[in-house]
This record gives C-alpha cells, sequence and structure tokens, in this order.
C-alpha cells in the first residue's frame, strides 16, 4: 500500500500546485465568450484582431453547442454566447439568463463529406455510406441535428458506427483513419481530411446566432458588433463560413 | 482493535468528518434534486434498460479478464525480485492516475485500426475493436485492471508463506501449490479485486468515448447515456447518476471494507 500511498501524496501535491495557476489566470477584466467548437479557429483570429483593435482582453471557451448550453445553466460565468444553432438557443433562453438582448445571426454553416487521405473507402456520396464505419455528431449538437435533416432532405437513411460528441472529435476519428467518413462542416475541414461536397447540402443550412449575456460588461455589445463588422465577417468567410 | 479505536485523537476525528461530508454532500445534492416520482419511468426506458445492459455486459467482461490478467500480474509484483519491478508497477498502475481520455487515445493508436497491433488484427481477421461492444470491453478492462492487480498484490505480500513452505516441503509442485494453497488464500482479496474492478468498469466513460466511440447498439453504457442526457434531459441525467451510485453503492457495501481492513 505504500506505493498507493505515495501516489496519493504527489496527487495531493500536485492538486495544491496547480491551484494557483487556475486562479490568477486572467480575469475580471477580459470578456469571457463561450463559442461552439466548429467556431475555433475563426473566433480565436477574431478575438486577436478584437483585442488588438480596443485593447480589450477576451477569453475564449469552445464546446458542443448543447455543452455550451449546459454550462450556462449551471450558471457559468459568460458575457457572449456564440452557438451553432437556433435550437440550441431556444434551451439556453429557458435559463432566464438571455432577456435583455437580442440573438442576431452572424454565419451560416452546411456539412460536407469528410474522409482520411486517399479515400481508402471510395466514399463519394452519402449513398456509399452504407456498410462502412461512420462517424456523425451526437443528436443533441447542432451538426448532428443538422445531419439527421440533410439525410431527410436527401431521402435516405445513414447508418451510424458512432455518434460524437462534437464535429471535432467526428473530424479527428476521420483523420485517424478510425472511421471510413463522417460527416463534417464545410468549415472544419483541413488538409489532414479530404473533403467532398453533398449535392444540395448547402441547402441545409445552420444558422449561427450570438448573444449577450445578461449582467455582461459593457464591452460585451462591442464584441458582437466587431463580429457583425466587415471586418469580422470577412473574417468568417475566409473560414468559409456563409454570411447570413 | 477495539482500544485503537477508541485511541483516535479528536482533532483526527475533526478532520475525517470534513473529509466524509466532502464526499457525502454531492450525493445528498443528487437524489434531493433528483426527480424521483419519474424513477420507475426512466429507469425502465428502452435506451435506458439497453445501457443498463450493455453496462452489465461490459463491466462482467472486463471483470473476468482483470481476473485472468489481474492473478499472475499481482503475484508477480507481490513475489517476484527483478530489475525494473518498480517500473513495471508504476506502468500498471498508471491507469489509475492517467486521465482516462488520455488512455482512451493510447488505445486508439495502438488497437485502432489504424493502431500499430489494430492494424494487423484488421488485416489477418477482418476483425476492428472502435465502436464495438468488444472495444469498449477493452477500453473498461484497461482502467479497471490496475484496482484488481492492486487488490492482490497488497494481500499476496502479507501472505503468510509458512503454508507455501509446508505444502513444497511435502512434495507439491510450484504450481500444485500455486492453485492449492495461495489462491485459496487470496480468496477475498480476488473477490474484491473482482467487485472493484467491475465497479470501475461500470463507471467508466473516457476511454469509452474516446475509443469505442458512442454507438446506442454497442457502446452507450451508462454513463454515455448519462453525459448525452446530461445535455438534452437534465432530469433524465440525474436519475440515471442516482441509478448508478445506487449499483456501485450495494457492490462497494457488499464488500464491507475488506480489501483495505484486512491488513
Amino acid at each position: 500500500m505504500s506505493f498507493a500511498m505515495k501516489l496519493f501524496i504527489h496527487a495531493l501535491l500536485g492538486t495544491i500546485l496547480l491551484v494557483p495557476s487556475f486562479s490568477c489566470s486572467k480575469s475580471d477584466s477580459s470578456l469571457r465568450v463561450l463559442a461552439a467548437s466548429s467556431l475555433t479557429e475563426t473566433f480565436e483570429k477574431i478575438a486577436s484582431e478584437f483585442e488588438k483593435d480596443t485593447g480589450i482582453q477576451v477569453t475564449l471557451s469552445f464546446a458542443g453547442s448543447s455543452s455550451l448550453a449546459a454550462q450556462i445553466e449551471d450558471g457559468a460565468p459568460a458575457d457572449v454566447i456564440a452557438l451553432a444553432d437556433e435550437e440550441t438557443l431556444i434551451r439556453v433562453k429557458q435559463s432566464g439568463r438571455l432577456t435583455q438582448h437580442e440573438e442576431t445571426i452572424f454565419a451560416t454553416n452546411y456539412l460536407a463529406i469528410a474522409t482520411p487521405i486517399g479515400n481508402p473507402a471510395s466514399i463519394r456520396s452519402i449513398s456509399d455510406f452504407k456498410g462502412n464505419i461512420i462517424a456523425v455528431c451526437s443528436e443533441q449538437v447542432p451538426c448532428g441535428r443538422l445531419a439527421i435533416e440533410l439525410a431527410s432532405f436527401l431521402k435516405t437513411e445513414i447508418e451510424v458506427s458512432t455518434w460524437e460528441p462534437n464535429v471535432r472529435s467526428v473530424r479527428t476519428k476521420v483523420e485517424l483513419g478510425e472511421v471510413d467518413a463522417g460527416l463534417i462542416y464545410i468549415t472544419d475541414g483541413t488538409n489532414r481530411v479530404e473533403i467532398t461536397s453533398v449535392k444540395g447540402s448547402e441547402r441545409v443550412k445552420t444558422k449561427y446566432p450570438i448573444v449577450v449575456v445578461d449582467d455582461a460588461k459593457p464591452s460585451a455589445m462591442d464584441f458582437v458588433d466587431y463580429v457583425l463588422s466587415h471586418e469580422g465577417q470577412e473574417t468568417l468567410t475566409q473560414f468559409r463560413f456563409g454570411t447570413p | 482493535m477495539e482500544t485503537q479505536k477508541n485511541s483516535v485523537p479528536k482533532i483526527i476525528w475533526a478532520g475525517a468528518s470534513i473529509g466524509f461530508t466532502f464526499l457525502l454532500v454531492p450525493f445528498v445534492g443528487l437524489s434531493q434534486r433528483a426527480p424521483w416520482s419519474s424513477f420507475v419511468q426512466i429507469v425502465t426506458e428502452e435506451t435506458v434498460l439497453k445501457s443498463i445492459s450493455l453496462s452489465m455486459i461490459i463491466a462482467t467482461c472486463s471483470a473476468f479478464i482483470c481476473l485472468i490478467l489481474g492473478i499472475p500480474l499481482g503475484w508477480v509484483l507481490a513475489k517476484a525480485d527483478f530489475r525494473g519491478l518498480k517500473l513495471v508497477r508504476a506502468i500498471v498502475l498508471l491507469p489509475m492516475v492517467l486521465p482516462p481520455v488520455a488512455g482512451g487515445t493510447a488505445l486508439l493508436f495502438a488497437l485502432g485500426r489504424k493502431g500499430f497491433i489494430g492494424e494487423k488484427i484488421d488485416s489477418w481477421f477482418g476483425v476492428t475493436l472502435p465502436f464495438t461492444t468488444a472495444g469498449a470491453v477493452v477500453a473498461a478492462s484497461f482502467v479497471s485492471l490496475p484496482f484488481f492487480v492492486l487488490s492482490i498484490e497488497s494481500s499476496a505480500t502479507q501472505l503468510d508463506s509458512q503454508l507455501e513452505e509446508a505444502s513444497l516441503n511435502l512434495g507439491a509442485t510450484p504450481i500444485r501449490t500455486f492453485f492449492t494453497v495461495s489462491l485459496p488464500l487470496l480468496r477475498n482479496s480476488i473477490m474484491a479485486g473482482v467487485a472493484l474492478s467491475w465497479a470501475r468498469a461500470l463507471g467508466e466513460f473516457g476511454a469509452t468515448i474516446t475509443f469505442a466511440g458512442d454507438n446506442p447498439e454497442q457502446t452507450r453504457t451508462l454513463p454515455l447515456q448519462l453525459f448525452v442526457a446530461l445535455e438534452t434531459n437534465p432530469e433524465r441525467a440525474m436519475i440515471i447518476g442516482v441509478l448508478m451510485v445506487m449499483i456501485s453503492l450495494s457492490v462497494l457495501v457488499t464488500l464491507r471494507g475488506n480489501w483495505l481492513v484486512q491488513r
């Protein structure tokens, strides 16, 4: 047992040493923005440009939209929240923390097929999915709902091997070659996966709402304005997001 | 024993009470918020029943694997002496302290379809582990094996070797001595190890969702069901949480703390 004891003491020390580093991160003055996973690179760029322009520090936190909704319900500190669909927003509104401001749609997105480099299973359309290992976002996140919507729009059914918690974990499974194909946002393409567009998918779009949380810092409004500004929209377009 | 129990200083009692309260409070919170009136209805939903049965199958298979691999491993760690023993022990215990997500990722690189072993399994047998129940068993075994090994090792080190020596002196082979003398002496800790590793496997989440994915028919165990519910239907999540507490608590109570007290 002495080893376990030592292990325990080490773990304890580790925890104690880590605590201060959590508590003294850039805190009060900075703006807290919660954003959907699919916005990761785009919002990192927008936030750094915003910081440069205004001198206001931004702390970004990314997760699947449904995780963000749960965080808001649990009272997580936040000034601005940007989600990947309107359905999640309806849920967040039930928390009673979004009563003072109206949301604005700032971007749109649609799905495409991602395959590992070389496309070993030769998947060119959703009808090729059958009999292969397929990853799709879980139904509780926007990209999962969009996948189901797309399937019904194309009057087909998708046999799913794994419902991943967010769009980035779908892409990772594709990148690693663990699945033959996955459905990801067109904006999530990288040079480590191959993207095949799905005919008609650009007509099944998801709309991204952004909204200021009640009791947010005054600069929250500035951030939203920046996202909607010409510069912000240009960055979104660079990352292949559609404009509202 | 009695005198020892009575001699606990007050300050230690105080510390212990705070520690116990710290561990207890979250469960009080959970049971206080849980919508008890819908317990039966939620627990008997088809998807939840499917998760319960998947959890039971996966935890039981995993406990069996721990039993087969854990007894020799624990025995070697307790009895053998060789260079690098400390390192081996550290590696065996690693899954206990590693974030399960990291364990799941590591499993993916080793046993995934493109992993260095998984690739061979795929090309030779056409079998892939990720996104299957077998994969979930592998993930659960990976994280729960150390619990079993610790249980065996700690009691094997304290085993009275006189009985084994007597058996050997009477002419029994070492292998016979192991099966007829040592193993029966380890009975309690084997039972404890099985129960502990079973309970750990039942609660496994991170390695499972990373390595085995989330497939309602194959890998969506109770913890994964809870995770999905937490983001869609919190009431349902609370009931599943309560259900898991009840199952795990009954396993641990059945143990009666045997695995720690018996030294």
